[in-house]
Protein backbone atom coordinates (compact mmCIF):
# COMPACT_ATOMS: atom_id res chain seq x y z
CA UNK A 1 0.00 0.00 0.00
CA UNK A 2 2.70 2.52 1.23
CA UNK A 3 6.07 1.41 -0.06
CA UNK A 4 8.86 3.88 1.29
CA UNK A 5 12.29 3.12 -1.81
CA UNK A 6 15.47 4.50 0.02
CA UNK A 7 13.99 7.61 0.95
CA UNK A 8 16.83 10.19 1.72
CA UNK A 9 16.40 13.97 2.92
CA UNK A 10 18.58 16.40 3.47
CA UNK A 11 18.59 19.79 4.70
CA UNK A 12 21.75 21.58 3.64
CA UNK A 13 24.79 19.68 5.65
CA UNK A 14 21.83 17.93 7.88
CA UNK A 15 20.80 14.72 6.85
CA UNK A 16 16.74 14.58 8.10
CA UNK A 17 15.98 10.77 7.12
CA UNK A 18 18.61 8.48 5.13
CA UNK A 19 17.63 5.56 3.61
CA UNK A 20 14.33 4.90 4.91
CA UNK A 21 13.12 1.46 2.96
CA UNK A 22 9.77 -0.67 3.90
CA UNK A 23 6.25 -1.43 2.75
CA UNK A 24 3.22 -1.04 4.40
CA UNK A 25 0.64 -3.31 4.05
CA UNK A 26 -3.24 -2.17 3.07
CA UNK A 27 -5.37 -1.78 5.81
CA UNK A 28 -2.32 -1.76 8.94
CA UNK A 29 -2.32 1.10 11.09
CA UNK A 30 1.11 1.58 11.67
CA UNK A 31 3.15 3.70 14.35
CA UNK A 32 6.05 5.90 13.37
CA UNK A 33 8.15 6.61 16.64
CA UNK A 34 11.04 8.13 17.41
CA UNK A 35 12.84 10.65 19.37
CA UNK A 36 12.79 14.44 18.67
CA UNK A 37 14.61 15.03 15.31
CA UNK A 38 14.03 11.24 14.40
CA UNK A 39 12.72 12.20 10.98
CA UNK A 40 9.27 11.66 11.79
CA UNK A 41 7.89 14.85 10.37
CA UNK A 42 9.51 14.52 7.35
CA UNK A 43 8.38 11.08 6.50
CA UNK A 44 4.98 12.85 6.94
CA UNK A 45 5.84 15.68 4.58
CA UNK A 46 6.96 13.70 2.11
CA UNK A 47 3.81 11.28 2.30
CA UNK A 48 1.53 13.91 1.85
CA UNK A 49 3.36 16.03 -0.97
CA UNK A 50 4.42 18.65 1.27
CA UNK A 51 8.23 17.92 0.93
CA UNK A 52 9.88 16.74 -1.82
CA UNK A 53 12.39 13.73 -0.96
CA UNK A 54 16.39 14.94 -1.74
CA UNK A 55 16.54 10.55 -3.39
CA UNK A 56 14.25 7.99 -3.47
CA UNK A 57 10.51 7.81 -3.65
CA UNK A 58 7.32 6.86 -1.94
CA UNK A 59 4.68 4.86 -3.32
CA UNK A 60 1.09 4.75 -2.76
CA UNK A 61 -1.31 2.35 -4.33
CA UNK A 62 1.76 2.18 -6.96
CA UNK A 63 1.49 5.98 -7.56
CA UNK A 64 4.99 8.24 -6.70
CA UNK A 65 4.55 11.04 -4.56
CA UNK A 66 7.57 12.56 -6.48
CA UNK A 67 5.84 11.99 -10.36
CA UNK A 68 1.53 12.13 -9.42
CA UNK A 69 1.27 14.70 -5.96
CA UNK A 70 -1.86 15.28 -7.25
CA UNK A 71 -3.00 11.49 -7.62
CA UNK A 72 -1.51 10.83 -4.44
CA UNK A 73 -3.40 13.64 -2.77
CA UNK A 74 -6.62 11.99 -3.72
CA UNK A 75 -5.59 9.07 -1.60
CA UNK A 76 -4.09 10.70 1.24
CA UNK A 77 -6.27 12.32 4.51
CA UNK A 78 -3.52 14.04 6.15
CA UNK A 79 -4.48 15.46 9.78
CA UNK A 80 -1.67 18.00 11.08
CA UNK A 81 -0.52 17.70 14.63
CA UNK A 82 -1.70 21.79 14.62
CA UNK A 83 -4.84 22.39 14.64
CA UNK A 84 -5.17 25.60 11.83
CA UNK A 85 -8.33 27.75 12.66
CA UNK A 86 -10.36 30.09 10.57
CA UNK A 87 -11.85 32.96 11.86
CA UNK A 88 -15.54 33.12 11.36
CA UNK A 89 -16.03 29.57 10.56
CA UNK A 90 -18.88 27.41 11.41
CA UNK A 91 -18.18 23.16 11.91
CA UNK A 92 -20.17 23.04 8.92
CA UNK A 93 -18.74 25.95 7.07
CA UNK A 94 -15.55 24.33 7.79
CA UNK A 95 -16.03 20.79 6.09
CA UNK A 96 -17.78 22.71 3.20
CA UNK A 97 -14.85 24.54 2.45
CA UNK A 98 -12.17 22.01 2.17
CA UNK A 99 -15.24 19.42 0.44
CA UNK A 100 -15.17 22.32 -2.48
CA UNK A 101 -11.20 22.32 -2.33
CA UNK A 102 -11.53 18.60 -2.34
CA UNK A 103 -13.81 19.54 -5.81
CA UNK A 104 -16.77 17.29 -3.74
CA UNK A 105 -19.94 18.14 -6.30
CA UNK A 106 -22.28 20.22 -4.72
CA UNK A 107 -24.92 18.08 -4.61
CA UNK A 108 -23.04 15.36 -2.05
CA UNK A 109 -21.99 18.02 0.38
CA UNK A 110 -24.42 18.44 2.54
CA UNK A 111 -25.26 14.68 3.26
CA UNK A 112 -21.65 14.03 3.70
CA UNK A 113 -20.84 16.65 6.05
CA UNK A 114 -23.23 15.43 8.23
CA UNK A 115 -22.67 11.66 8.23
CA UNK A 116 -18.57 13.04 9.13
CA UNK A 117 -20.38 15.01 11.43
CA UNK A 118 -22.01 12.17 12.98
CA UNK A 119 -18.64 10.09 12.95
CA UNK A 120 -16.83 11.98 14.97
CA UNK A 121 -19.67 12.57 17.51
CA UNK A 122 -19.74 16.44 16.52
CA UNK A 123 -23.40 17.38 15.20
CA UNK A 124 -24.67 19.13 17.67
CA UNK A 125 -21.85 21.48 17.25
CA UNK A 126 -22.48 21.76 13.24
CA UNK A 127 -23.20 25.44 13.24
CA UNK A 128 -21.12 26.53 16.38
CA UNK A 129 -17.73 28.88 15.75
CA UNK A 130 -14.56 26.54 15.23
CA UNK A 131 -12.79 28.56 17.47
CA UNK A 132 -14.98 28.10 20.07
CA UNK A 133 -14.51 23.96 19.98
CA UNK A 134 -12.27 22.35 22.34
CA UNK A 135 -9.29 20.93 21.55
CA UNK A 136 -10.74 17.54 21.63
CA UNK A 137 -13.61 18.59 19.35
CA UNK A 138 -11.00 20.25 17.32
CA UNK A 139 -8.89 16.74 16.78
CA UNK A 140 -12.17 15.61 15.84
CA UNK A 141 -13.20 18.07 13.20
CA UNK A 142 -9.82 17.81 11.90
CA UNK A 143 -10.19 14.32 11.43
CA UNK A 144 -13.72 14.45 9.68
CA UNK A 145 -12.07 17.15 7.39
CA UNK A 146 -9.45 14.33 6.43
CA UNK A 147 -12.12 11.94 5.71
CA UNK A 148 -13.93 14.57 3.87
CA UNK A 149 -12.26 12.42 0.11
CA UNK A 150 -12.77 9.37 1.40
CA UNK A 151 -9.33 8.90 0.96
CA UNK A 152 -7.27 5.28 1.54
CA UNK A 153 -4.59 6.65 3.44
CA UNK A 154 -4.97 8.30 6.88
CA UNK A 155 -1.85 10.72 7.84
CA UNK A 156 -2.11 11.71 11.26
CA UNK A 157 0.71 13.65 13.28
CA UNK A 158 0.42 13.59 16.76
CA UNK A 159 -3.51 12.97 16.89
CA UNK A 160 -3.75 13.04 20.62
CA UNK A 161 -1.35 15.39 21.82
CA UNK A 162 -3.04 18.08 24.50
CA UNK A 163 -6.16 15.90 24.46
CA UNK A 164 -7.46 14.65 28.14
CA UNK A 165 -7.67 11.52 29.26
CA UNK A 166 -11.43 11.05 27.71
CA UNK A 167 -10.86 12.62 24.53
CA UNK A 168 -8.04 10.10 23.75
CA UNK A 169 -10.55 7.20 24.57
CA UNK A 170 -13.10 8.91 22.20
CA UNK A 171 -9.77 9.38 19.40
CA UNK A 172 -8.92 5.86 20.26
CA UNK A 173 -12.43 4.28 19.03
CA UNK A 174 -12.59 6.38 16.22
CA UNK A 175 -9.39 5.03 15.04
CA UNK A 176 -10.29 1.59 15.68
CA UNK A 177 -13.01 2.26 13.69
CA UNK A 178 -11.28 3.54 10.86
CA UNK A 179 -8.71 0.61 10.41
CA UNK A 180 -11.96 -1.89 11.19
CA UNK A 181 -13.12 0.06 8.37
CA UNK A 182 -10.28 -1.01 5.44
CA UNK A 183 -8.33 2.30 6.49
CA UNK A 184 -4.21 2.20 6.10
CA UNK A 185 -3.34 4.32 8.99
CA UNK A 186 0.34 5.90 9.96
CA UNK A 187 -0.18 7.84 12.92
CA UNK A 188 3.13 9.34 14.90
CA UNK A 189 2.62 9.66 18.73
CA UNK A 190 5.04 10.12 21.60
CA UNK A 191 2.09 8.37 23.53
CA UNK A 192 3.48 5.13 23.36
CA UNK A 193 0.46 3.52 25.57
CA UNK A 194 -1.70 4.58 23.04
CA UNK A 195 0.12 3.27 19.88
CA UNK A 196 0.43 -0.30 21.86
CA UNK A 197 -3.70 0.05 21.63
CA UNK A 198 -3.97 0.87 18.28
CA UNK A 199 -1.04 0.03 15.97
CA UNK A 200 -0.63 -3.58 14.02
CA UNK A 201 2.89 -2.75 12.66
CA UNK A 202 5.90 -0.44 14.12
CA UNK A 203 8.73 1.97 12.43
CA UNK A 204 10.85 3.29 15.09
CA UNK A 205 13.44 5.55 14.02
CA UNK A 206 16.63 7.36 15.07
CA UNK A 207 18.45 9.98 13.59
CA UNK A 208 16.56 9.72 10.51
CA UNK A 209 17.33 5.84 10.05
CA UNK A 210 14.93 2.70 10.16
CA UNK A 211 15.56 1.33 13.43
CA UNK A 212 12.93 -1.39 13.19
CA UNK A 213 9.93 -1.89 11.41
CA UNK A 214 7.88 -5.48 12.24
CA UNK A 215 4.31 -6.13 13.81
CA UNK A 216 3.57 -4.87 16.78
CA UNK A 217 3.92 -8.68 18.43
CA UNK A 218 7.62 -9.08 16.52
CA UNK A 219 8.54 -6.40 18.06
CA UNK A 220 7.31 -6.84 21.47
CA UNK A 221 8.47 -10.67 21.50
CA UNK A 222 12.13 -9.55 20.57
CA UNK A 223 12.63 -7.68 24.45
CA UNK A 224 15.28 -9.58 25.27
CA UNK A 225 15.39 -8.63 28.97
CA UNK A 226 12.47 -9.52 31.29
CA UNK A 227 11.54 -8.28 34.41
CA UNK A 228 10.44 -10.56 37.46
CA UNK A 229 9.04 -8.98 40.37
CA UNK A 230 9.60 -10.94 43.30
CA UNK A 231 7.68 -10.25 46.47
CA UNK A 232 8.83 -12.45 50.22
CA UNK A 233 7.52 -12.69 53.43
CA UNK A 234 9.91 -11.47 55.12
CA UNK A 235 13.16 -9.80 53.98
CA UNK A 236 15.66 -12.24 52.20
CA UNK A 237 18.95 -11.11 51.58
CA UNK A 238 19.58 -14.47 50.41
CA UNK A 239 17.56 -14.16 47.25
CA UNK A 240 20.52 -12.05 45.64
CA UNK A 241 23.05 -15.03 46.01
CA UNK A 242 20.79 -17.02 43.97
CA UNK A 243 19.99 -14.46 41.59
CA UNK A 244 23.93 -13.33 40.87
CA UNK A 245 24.96 -17.15 40.84
CA UNK A 246 22.34 -17.35 37.48
CA UNK A 247 24.24 -14.79 36.36
CA UNK A 248 21.13 -11.88 36.49
CA UNK A 249 21.12 -8.67 37.97
CA UNK A 250 18.71 -8.04 41.20
CA UNK A 251 17.33 -4.87 42.65
CA UNK A 252 15.72 -4.37 46.07
CA UNK A 253 12.61 -1.72 46.31
CA UNK A 254 14.19 0.98 48.79
CA UNK A 255 10.45 1.79 50.45
CA UNK A 256 9.36 -1.93 50.75
CA UNK A 257 12.07 -4.22 51.43
CA UNK A 258 10.15 -7.50 51.08
CA UNK A 259 9.68 -6.87 47.25
CA UNK A 260 13.01 -7.13 44.28
CA UNK A 261 13.17 -6.61 40.60
CA UNK A 262 15.34 -9.29 39.02
CA UNK A 263 16.42 -8.21 35.79
CA UNK A 264 17.22 -11.18 33.32
CA UNK A 265 18.05 -12.34 30.04
CA UNK A 266 16.49 -15.40 28.70
CA UNK A 267 13.16 -17.31 28.02
CA UNK A 268 10.15 -19.33 30.26
CA UNK A 269 12.78 -22.22 30.39
CA UNK A 270 15.30 -20.00 32.23
CA UNK A 271 12.38 -18.21 33.93
CA UNK A 272 11.28 -21.56 35.80
CA UNK A 273 14.99 -22.08 35.95
CA UNK A 274 15.25 -19.39 38.59
CA UNK A 275 12.02 -19.93 40.17
CA UNK A 276 13.25 -23.49 41.19
CA UNK A 277 16.46 -22.13 42.51
CA UNK A 278 14.54 -19.71 44.61
CA UNK A 279 12.49 -22.44 46.44
CA UNK A 280 15.44 -24.80 46.52
CA UNK A 281 17.22 -21.97 48.61
CA UNK A 282 13.98 -22.18 50.79
CA UNK A 283 13.14 -18.39 50.34
CA UNK A 284 9.88 -17.92 51.61
CA UNK A 285 8.06 -16.28 48.01
CA UNK A 286 5.22 -14.90 48.24
CA UNK A 287 4.75 -13.69 44.54
CA UNK A 288 6.56 -14.26 41.08
CA UNK A 289 5.77 -12.31 38.42
CA UNK A 290 7.45 -11.99 35.04
CA UNK A 291 6.06 -7.82 33.89
CA UNK A 292 4.39 -7.52 30.58
CA UNK A 293 6.67 -6.26 27.84
CA UNK A 294 5.59 -2.78 27.10
CA UNK A 295 6.31 -0.63 24.05
CA UNK A 296 8.08 1.95 25.91
CA UNK A 297 10.49 -0.77 27.57
CA UNK A 298 10.78 -2.06 23.80
CA UNK A 299 11.26 1.47 22.41
CA UNK A 300 14.24 1.85 25.03
CA UNK A 301 15.70 -1.06 23.75
CA UNK A 302 15.86 -0.54 20.40
CA UNK A 303 16.99 2.98 20.71
CA UNK A 304 18.73 2.64 23.76
CA UNK A 305 22.82 3.16 22.42
CA UNK A 306 21.10 7.00 20.94
CA UNK A 307 19.22 8.10 24.19
CA UNK B 1 -23.22 29.10 -9.83
CA UNK B 2 -21.85 29.53 -6.56
CA UNK B 3 -21.02 26.11 -6.48
CA UNK B 4 -18.23 26.28 -9.14
CA UNK B 5 -16.66 29.43 -7.57
CA UNK B 6 -13.21 28.65 -6.69
CA UNK B 7 -13.45 27.95 -2.88
CA UNK B 8 -10.47 30.75 -1.43
CA UNK B 9 -12.56 33.13 -2.80
CA UNK B 10 -15.86 32.25 -0.64
CA UNK B 11 -13.81 31.56 2.58
CA UNK B 12 -11.92 34.87 1.76
CA UNK B 13 -14.73 37.41 1.22
CA UNK B 14 -17.44 35.54 3.41
CA UNK B 15 -14.73 35.39 6.31
CA UNK B 16 -14.02 39.63 5.65
CA UNK B 17 -17.22 40.66 5.43
CA UNK B 18 -18.11 38.74 9.07
CA UNK B 19 -15.22 41.09 10.48
CA UNK B 20 -16.45 44.04 12.28
CA UNK B 21 -12.92 45.16 10.46
CA UNK B 22 -14.69 45.00 7.19
CA UNK B 23 -17.24 47.90 8.12
CA UNK B 24 -14.50 50.18 10.05
CA UNK B 25 -12.56 50.16 6.36
CA UNK B 26 -15.18 50.73 4.45
CA UNK B 27 -16.56 53.76 6.68
CA UNK B 28 -12.55 54.65 6.98
CA UNK B 29 -12.00 54.33 3.14
CA UNK B 30 -15.23 56.61 2.47
CA UNK B 31 -14.54 59.61 5.16
CA UNK B 32 -11.26 59.70 3.42
CA UNK B 33 -12.43 59.91 0.76
CA UNK B 34 -15.42 62.24 1.15
CA UNK B 35 -13.67 64.74 3.32
CA UNK B 36 -10.74 65.14 0.90
CA UNK B 37 -13.07 65.85 -2.23
CA UNK B 38 -14.80 68.31 -0.02
CA UNK B 39 -11.76 70.21 0.97
CA UNK B 40 -10.72 70.52 -2.58
CA UNK B 41 -14.30 71.55 -3.95
CA UNK B 42 -14.41 74.02 -1.22
CA UNK B 43 -11.07 75.34 -2.00
CA UNK B 44 -11.64 75.19 -5.89
CA UNK B 45 -14.50 77.10 -5.66
CA UNK B 46 -13.33 79.72 -3.27
CA UNK B 47 -10.60 80.30 -6.05
CA UNK B 48 -12.52 80.42 -9.15
CA UNK B 49 -12.56 84.04 -10.46
CA UNK B 50 -14.91 83.50 -13.23
CA UNK B 51 -18.27 81.42 -12.54
CA UNK B 52 -18.40 80.41 -16.61
CA UNK B 53 -15.72 78.25 -16.68
CA UNK B 54 -15.59 77.81 -12.55
CA UNK B 55 -18.47 75.03 -12.84
CA UNK B 56 -16.70 72.72 -15.38
CA UNK B 57 -13.18 73.20 -13.68
CA UNK B 58 -14.42 72.23 -10.21
CA UNK B 59 -15.98 69.18 -11.36
CA UNK B 60 -12.72 68.14 -13.34
CA UNK B 61 -11.08 69.16 -9.89
CA UNK B 62 -13.24 67.23 -7.79
CA UNK B 63 -13.33 64.24 -9.93
CA UNK B 64 -9.58 63.89 -10.34
CA UNK B 65 -9.26 64.34 -5.98
CA UNK B 66 -11.71 61.78 -5.74
CA UNK B 67 -10.07 58.98 -8.15
CA UNK B 68 -6.53 59.97 -7.15
CA UNK B 69 -6.95 59.55 -3.07
CA UNK B 70 -9.37 56.28 -3.57
CA UNK B 71 -6.58 54.96 -5.95
CA UNK B 72 -4.11 55.83 -3.27
CA UNK B 73 -6.10 54.19 -0.77
CA UNK B 74 -6.85 51.41 -2.23
CA UNK B 75 -3.83 50.97 -3.30
CA UNK B 76 -1.91 50.32 0.06
CA UNK B 77 -5.33 48.60 1.35
CA UNK B 78 -5.29 46.19 -1.02
CA UNK B 79 -1.21 45.74 -0.94
CA UNK B 80 -2.20 44.96 2.84
CA UNK B 81 -4.89 42.45 2.29
CA UNK B 82 -3.10 40.65 -0.48
CA UNK B 83 0.27 40.57 1.43
CA UNK B 84 -1.37 39.09 4.32
CA UNK B 85 -3.04 36.73 2.20
CA UNK B 86 -0.36 33.06 2.06
CA UNK B 87 1.50 34.45 4.61
CA UNK B 88 -1.30 34.35 6.91
CA UNK B 89 -2.14 31.04 5.73
CA UNK B 90 1.15 29.90 6.47
CA UNK B 91 0.86 31.16 10.22
CA UNK B 92 -2.94 30.42 11.08
CA UNK B 93 -1.14 26.80 9.98
CA UNK B 94 -4.01 25.92 7.47
CA UNK B 95 -1.27 26.29 4.33
CA UNK B 96 -0.25 22.52 4.76
CA UNK B 97 -4.21 21.59 4.47
CA UNK B 98 -4.51 23.45 1.22
CA UNK B 99 -1.76 22.36 -0.05
CA UNK B 100 -2.85 18.65 0.32
CA UNK B 101 -6.81 19.04 -1.20
CA UNK B 102 -6.74 18.92 -4.76
CA UNK B 103 -6.61 23.16 -5.22
CA UNK B 104 -3.84 23.71 -7.93
CA UNK B 105 -1.55 26.30 -7.38
CA UNK B 106 -2.63 28.55 -9.92
CA UNK B 107 -6.07 28.31 -7.96
CA UNK B 108 -4.58 28.85 -4.77
CA UNK B 109 -3.05 32.36 -5.77
CA UNK B 110 -6.08 33.38 -7.98
CA UNK B 111 -8.26 32.68 -5.64
CA UNK B 112 -6.27 35.23 -3.56
CA UNK B 113 -6.10 37.76 -6.04
CA UNK B 114 -9.71 37.90 -6.80
CA UNK B 115 -10.51 37.61 -3.01
CA UNK B 116 -8.55 40.70 -2.40
CA UNK B 117 -9.97 42.84 -5.53
CA UNK B 118 -13.75 41.85 -4.68
CA UNK B 119 -13.42 43.53 -1.34
CA UNK B 120 -11.22 46.77 -3.62
CA UNK B 121 -14.54 46.32 -5.68
CA UNK B 122 -16.68 46.54 -3.14
CA UNK B 123 -15.01 49.74 -1.80
CA UNK B 124 -14.86 51.21 -4.91
CA UNK B 125 -18.93 50.65 -5.77
CA UNK B 126 -19.67 52.15 -2.07
CA UNK B 127 -17.79 55.41 -3.43
CA UNK B 128 -20.37 55.83 -6.36
CA UNK B 129 -22.33 58.37 -4.61
CA UNK B 130 -19.31 60.32 -4.34
CA UNK B 131 -18.30 60.11 -7.99
CA UNK B 132 -22.13 61.23 -8.78
CA UNK B 133 -21.01 64.73 -7.37
CA UNK B 134 -18.86 65.60 -9.80
CA UNK B 135 -20.72 64.15 -12.77
CA UNK B 136 -23.39 66.93 -11.44
CA UNK B 137 -21.26 69.68 -11.26
CA UNK B 138 -19.82 68.98 -14.61
CA UNK B 139 -16.32 69.02 -16.40
CA UNK B 140 -16.54 65.08 -16.63
CA UNK B 141 -17.60 62.87 -19.41
CA UNK B 142 -18.67 59.44 -19.42
CA UNK B 143 -15.37 58.16 -21.60
CA UNK B 144 -13.09 59.65 -18.58
CA UNK B 145 -15.00 58.23 -16.24
CA UNK B 146 -14.82 54.26 -17.65
CA UNK B 147 -11.01 55.20 -18.23
CA UNK B 148 -10.19 56.59 -14.93
CA UNK B 149 -11.76 53.83 -13.38
CA UNK B 150 -9.96 51.06 -15.80
CA UNK B 151 -6.82 52.97 -14.58
CA UNK B 152 -7.88 52.72 -11.30
CA UNK B 153 -8.77 48.91 -11.13
CA UNK B 154 -5.38 47.94 -13.41
CA UNK B 155 -3.19 49.48 -10.81
CA UNK B 156 -5.37 48.01 -8.04
CA UNK B 157 -4.63 44.92 -9.92
CA UNK B 158 -1.27 45.13 -10.12
CA UNK B 159 -0.65 46.13 -6.51
CA UNK B 160 -2.94 43.33 -5.44
CA UNK B 161 -0.24 40.68 -7.31
CA UNK B 162 2.66 42.34 -6.17
CA UNK B 163 1.36 41.55 -2.28
CA UNK B 164 0.26 38.17 -3.32
CA UNK B 165 3.49 37.62 -4.91
CA UNK B 166 5.38 38.84 -1.39
CA UNK B 167 2.80 36.49 0.49
CA UNK B 168 4.05 33.55 -1.11
CA UNK B 169 7.43 34.55 -0.52
CA UNK B 170 7.41 36.00 3.26
CA UNK B 171 7.58 33.69 6.14
CA UNK B 172 5.75 36.61 8.29
CA UNK B 173 2.57 38.36 6.92
CA UNK B 174 4.29 41.47 8.67
CA UNK B 175 7.34 40.81 6.27
CA UNK B 176 5.02 39.98 3.62
CA UNK B 177 3.28 43.49 3.82
CA UNK B 178 6.42 45.18 4.62
CA UNK B 179 8.37 44.18 1.23
CA UNK B 180 4.89 44.49 -0.71
CA UNK B 181 4.28 47.98 0.76
CA UNK B 182 8.49 48.76 -0.34
CA UNK B 183 7.02 48.17 -3.44
CA UNK B 184 4.40 50.69 -3.76
CA UNK B 185 5.92 53.21 -2.12
CA UNK B 186 9.10 52.47 -4.52
CA UNK B 187 6.85 53.57 -7.37
CA UNK B 188 4.66 56.26 -5.91
CA UNK B 189 7.42 58.32 -5.05
CA UNK B 190 10.35 57.01 -6.52
CA UNK B 191 9.34 57.14 -10.07
CA UNK B 192 9.02 61.56 -9.52
CA UNK B 193 12.35 61.78 -8.15
CA UNK B 194 13.52 60.07 -11.22
CA UNK B 195 11.18 61.98 -13.17
CA UNK B 196 12.56 65.23 -11.71
CA UNK B 197 16.46 64.10 -11.45
CA UNK B 198 17.31 61.70 -14.53
CA UNK B 199 16.41 64.82 -17.26
CA UNK B 200 18.75 67.06 -15.43
CA UNK B 201 21.62 64.70 -15.68
CA UNK B 202 20.75 63.70 -18.99
CA UNK B 203 20.94 67.06 -20.32
CA UNK B 204 24.24 67.34 -18.82
CA UNK B 205 25.69 64.58 -20.66
CA UNK B 206 23.46 64.33 -23.66
CA UNK B 207 22.75 66.78 -26.28
CA UNK B 208 19.47 65.01 -27.76
CA UNK B 209 16.30 64.15 -25.23
CA UNK B 210 14.32 62.12 -27.63
CA UNK B 211 15.89 58.43 -26.23
CA UNK B 212 14.82 59.86 -22.84
CA UNK B 213 11.07 61.19 -23.86
CA UNK B 214 10.73 57.65 -25.51
CA UNK B 215 12.16 55.95 -22.00
CA UNK B 216 9.18 58.47 -20.08
CA UNK B 217 6.42 57.44 -22.46
CA UNK B 218 7.37 53.74 -20.78
CA UNK B 219 8.35 54.48 -17.42
CA UNK B 220 5.61 57.30 -16.72
CA UNK B 221 2.78 55.40 -16.93
CA UNK B 222 3.38 53.11 -14.25
CA UNK B 223 2.55 55.79 -11.96
CA UNK B 224 -0.86 55.62 -11.04
CA UNK B 225 -1.33 59.59 -9.93
CA UNK B 226 0.88 60.94 -13.07
CA UNK B 227 -1.46 58.67 -15.10
CA UNK B 228 -4.62 59.81 -13.74
CA UNK B 229 -3.55 63.52 -14.63
CA UNK B 230 -1.48 63.49 -17.62
CA UNK B 231 -4.74 61.20 -18.79
CA UNK B 232 -6.79 63.89 -17.76
CA UNK B 233 -4.79 66.43 -19.70
CA UNK B 234 -5.14 64.79 -23.02
CA UNK B 235 -8.57 64.09 -22.93
CA UNK B 236 -9.68 67.62 -22.53
CA UNK B 237 -7.22 68.15 -26.03
CA UNK B 238 -9.34 65.52 -26.77
CA UNK B 239 -6.47 62.85 -27.34
CA UNK B 240 -8.30 59.83 -26.14
CA UNK B 241 -6.82 57.33 -27.90
CA UNK B 242 -3.17 58.30 -29.45
CA UNK B 243 -0.95 60.66 -27.98
CA UNK B 244 1.83 61.90 -30.47
CA UNK B 245 5.75 61.94 -29.97
CA UNK B 246 8.37 63.12 -31.58
CA UNK B 247 10.91 60.86 -31.73
CA UNK B 248 14.43 60.94 -33.97
CA UNK B 249 13.20 64.43 -36.09
CA UNK B 250 9.66 62.60 -36.83
CA UNK B 251 6.37 62.37 -34.96
CA UNK B 252 4.81 59.38 -34.26
CA UNK B 253 0.98 58.61 -33.11
CA UNK B 254 1.33 56.64 -30.09
CA UNK B 255 -1.51 54.70 -28.25
CA UNK B 256 -2.45 57.09 -24.82
CA UNK B 257 -0.86 56.90 -21.75
CA UNK B 258 -3.51 55.27 -20.09
CA UNK B 259 -3.98 52.22 -22.45
CA UNK B 260 0.15 51.91 -21.85
CA UNK B 261 -0.46 52.06 -18.14
CA UNK B 262 -3.06 49.52 -18.28
CA UNK B 263 -0.90 47.21 -20.35
CA UNK B 264 1.97 47.67 -17.97
CA UNK B 265 0.00 47.16 -15.33
CA UNK B 266 -1.48 43.87 -16.95
CA UNK B 267 2.30 42.59 -17.45
CA UNK B 268 3.46 43.63 -14.10
CA UNK B 269 0.55 41.34 -12.27
CA UNK B 270 1.10 38.39 -14.68
CA UNK B 271 4.83 38.44 -13.51
CA UNK B 272 3.81 38.66 -10.01
CA UNK B 273 1.27 35.60 -10.68
CA UNK B 274 3.58 33.24 -11.85
CA UNK B 275 5.98 34.17 -9.43
CA UNK B 276 3.84 33.57 -6.78
CA UNK B 277 2.69 30.21 -8.24
CA UNK B 278 6.42 28.98 -8.98
CA UNK B 279 6.83 30.09 -5.40
CA UNK B 280 3.99 27.36 -4.36
CA UNK B 281 5.22 24.92 -7.36
CA UNK B 282 7.84 22.51 -5.56
CA UNK B 283 5.51 21.50 -3.46
CA UNK B 284 2.73 20.93 -5.44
Amino acid sequence: MIAFQHLHKQYGDVCALGDLHCDIPAGATVGLIGPNGAGKTTTMRILTTLVRPTRGDVLVNGVSVTEQAHVVRRLIGFMPDTFGVYEHMSAREYLDFYARCFHIPAHERPRLIDDLLGLVDLSNKRESAVMSLSRGMAQRLSLARALLHDPTVLVLDEPASGLDPRARVELRALLHELHDQGKTILISSHILADLADLCTHLIILDHGKLIAYDTLTALLSTQQTRRIVVQTTEPSPQLRHVVEALGYRMSADAQLPTRYVIHMQGDDAAQATLLKACIAADIPIHQFASEANTLERTFLQVTGSTI
Amino acid sequence: MWHNINPIVIREVRGRMRSPRAFWLLAGFLSAVASTMLLVYTASDLSSSNRATASSETGNTVFLTLIGTAMLVLLVLTTILAASSIAGERERQTFDLLLTSQLSAGAIVIGKICATMAYGGLLLSAMTPLIAIPLLIGGVDTTELFIMYAVLLAHMGAATCCGVYWSSRASSPLMAIGLSLSCVFGVLFGIPILAFTVPTIWQSLFTSTNILEFLGYFVLPVHPIATLILTSSAISEQAVWLTPASFMSSTLQLPAMWIVSIIESWLISLACIAGAMRRLWPTR
